[in-house]
């Protein structure tokens, strides 16, 4: 991994402000169809949800699987995804 | 084709001299055509203004027409060139195109702005700190799940109680 790790992270992307992958690695190496998704969701939720109803913008958005997690954060115009292995609570 | 243009030139060879070789000119020269009748008409000129008005209006408009036919047919190669700008004309086209793109700006600000800040999230200093901080738990998980599965049952729910027609003759007891 090229960036500092992440508890649980098995996998990263980087897009550009036109959602482009700059960098990537681990299970999203070069995961264009991922990339296209998550990037076309943050623009997409940005049209359907009224900035009216919330103070304050959101920083981190998170797509929740059962085992694991996609985390999406905004930083210098780049789009930062992770993808991160739940910790599975042990019944 | 062909044919038919050498077969022209010769019969005008007699009356403009003409020898149609690869140096002739596709394009007629109207203003050495019309030289003779300039100069005839200019000629005569000085005698005809003392005592022949109406000729002299003729002659100026025949002048006049001659003037526009070479003005249309010419064309000012220098006043086409348009590589050699002077500064201050180069200034005025900035000045002009940086207006009409503020102008274009500012009348499709509404789809612009939509596009520039069509991203959900907002810009922070330090993408790690943000990812690397703990994922929503899961008791906020379920109550998100029930919710939205609460919110969707009650919208499935909803029916159209029929009570009224949906068409009533409305306004015809008036008539």
């Amino acid at each position: 991994m090229d960036r500092p790790s992440i508890p649980g992270q098995t996998g990263y992307l980087t897009l550009n402000s036109e959602g482009a992958v700059l960098t990537s690695g681990g299970d999203l190496h070069n995961d264009e169809k991922t990339a296209g998704i998550l990037h076309g969701l943050i623009t997409v939720a940005q049209d359907r949800l009224d900035p009216k109803a919330f103070k304050q913008s959101f920083k981190r958005l998170t797509v929740m699987f059962d085992d694991h997690a996609y985390v999406v954060c905004l930083s210098n115009r780049k789009t930062h995804i992770v993808k991160r292995q739940l910790v599975v609570p042990v019944n | 084709m062909g044919c038919c243009w050498s077969l022209f030139c010769k019969d005008d060879n007699s009356l403009q001299n003409c020898e149609p070789n690869e140096r002739t000119h596709l394009l007629v020269d109207p203003v050495s055509n019309n030289i003779n009748i300039q100069r005839v008409n200019s000629d005569d000129l000085p005698s005809r203004l003392s005592n022949d008005l109406p000729k002299k209006t003729d002659e100026q408009s025949a002048l006049t027409r001659i003037l526009q036919e070479t003005a249309t047919n010419v064309i000012d190669v220098a006043a086409l060139d348009t590589h050699n700008l002077q500064q201050h004309e180069y200034l005025e086209r900035v000045k002009t195109y940086n207006i009409k793109v503020q102008h274009v700006l500012t009348s499709n600000r509404a789809v612009l702005g939509t596009k520039l800040k069509s991203c959900l999230l907002q810009d922070i200093p330090q993408p790690e700190k943000c990812l690397a901080s703990d994922l929503i738990g899961s008791e906020d998980t379920n109550l998100v799940s029930q919710s939205v599965d609460a919110a969707l049952n009650a919208v499935n729910d909803i029916k159209v109680d029929h009570k009224e027609d949906l068409v009533v003759p409305f306004g015809l007891g008036l008539n």
